[in-house]
């Protein structure tokens, strides 16, 4: 799910860091001190969470969490996200410095998706909510990441492999996020969720 | 702070069980003769396809993996290889040298040490800076 340097263009990867720190300006406006612990924890989750991976097809794929940081913190999460990317980046050497830009473009799409999908299916309850805005942030940054392919004149296949390949990941990713949030509620740590609606 | 800190913990906690899986990444290991392609989580690259390059970066072998990952390399002028498996993976390895890399648990405790103590501690400085100013302007 990650990009390494040298697969796509300059102008791409330029043009993705661009809009990339567009977004994560507007997510880190009005930042107050007493969101930095909220911020961090969820960047921390979001760091390690690449860790889940599954082999599959001859690649390997992985869960991101980024629905998980869009139901947590909003706006936010793209902010948080560009900082995890380039922490996988320093710690992993996950994806690169160059297309960091563009790797965190699509995940923080991902991320202010399943924001948007939590708050729009908030009335099918905390069980079937938190499940579709997993699913849904994991259909957007597939779909970024198969679109980024596409611009970079990679065949319509491999797009298309990608988006196949990571299919049971998405079904997977909205049910382990389903849990969490499951699991943060019967842990009666619901203000975690609530906290941001107002961001 | 609104939001309780032990709540805050199951995050990181739940995530933290996932420690044993490793970083998703293409990396190339050399095998006497083979080059082998494998992604950081321990999963052989077998649909990766493998470019050798000589010092004047000029294309002198090139092949796809085997169900292993791995391909025989035929060209001894060759110095650096270059795979990609054509859904977003790639990797580049220079002929003869050997990469030692600090364990993953290692790097991820540390990057999650840094994360945490920028978030808890920023505010705590922060507000010992905004006290100060503050007992500054009364003094």
């Amino acid at each position: 799910m990650h990009l390494p340097d040298g697969l796509v263009s300059a102008p791409l990867a330029g043009a993705g860091l661009t809009v990339s720190a567009i977004l994560t300006v507007w997510a880190a406006r009005s930042l107050r001190a007493d969101e930095l612990p909220r911020l961090s924890m969820v960047t921390s989750a979001l760091f390690v969470g690449s860790l889940f991976h599954i082999p599959l097809m001859g690649t390997s794929v992985h869960f991101t969490l980024v629905g998980l940081a869009g139901i947590l913190l909003g706006r936010r999460s793209f902010l948080s996200v560009a900082v995890a990317v380039l922490f996988q980046f320093v710690f992993f050497r996950h994806g690169g410095l160059a297309v960091w830009g563009l790797n965190t473009l699509h995940m923080g799409l991902g991320a202010l998706a399943g924001a948007y999908a939590f708050a729009r299916f908030r009335g099918l309850g905390l069980r079937w909510a938190p499940f579709a805005a997993g699913w849904v942030s994991a259909v957007v940054k597939v779909g970024a990441f198969s679109g980024t392919l596409l611009l970079a004149d990679f065949p319509a296949a491999a797009a298309a492999t990608v988006l196949v390949a990571h299919g049971p990941v998405i079904a997977l990713e909205g049910l382990l996020i389903g849990l969490v949030v499951s699991g943060l509620q019967r842990a009666k740590a619901g203000d975690i969720i609530d906290a941001s609606k107002n961001r | 702070m609104p939001v309780k800190i032990g709540s805050l913990c199951v995050i990181v906690l739940l995530s933290l069980v996932s420690l044993p899986g490793q970083a998703h990444r293409m990396l190339l290991q050399q095998e006497g003769e083979k080059i082998c392609a494998v992604y950081d989580d321990g999963t052989t690259a077998s649909l990766a396809r493998l470019y050798a390059y000589n010092a004047s970066d000029v294309l002198v072998d090139q092949g796809f993996s085997d169900e292993a990952g791995c391909w025989v390399l035929s060209d001894d002028a060759a110095v650096y290889v270059v795979a990609t498996d054509g859904l977003g993976h790639r990797a580049v390895l220079e002929l003869g040298t050997e990469t030692g890399e600090i364990n993953r648990w290692v790097r991820s405790v540390v990057g999650v040490f840094v994360l945490l103590g920028l978030g808890f501690g920023l505010p705590r400085v922060l507000s010992r800076r905004s006290r100060l100013s503050a007992g500054g302007k009364d003094g």
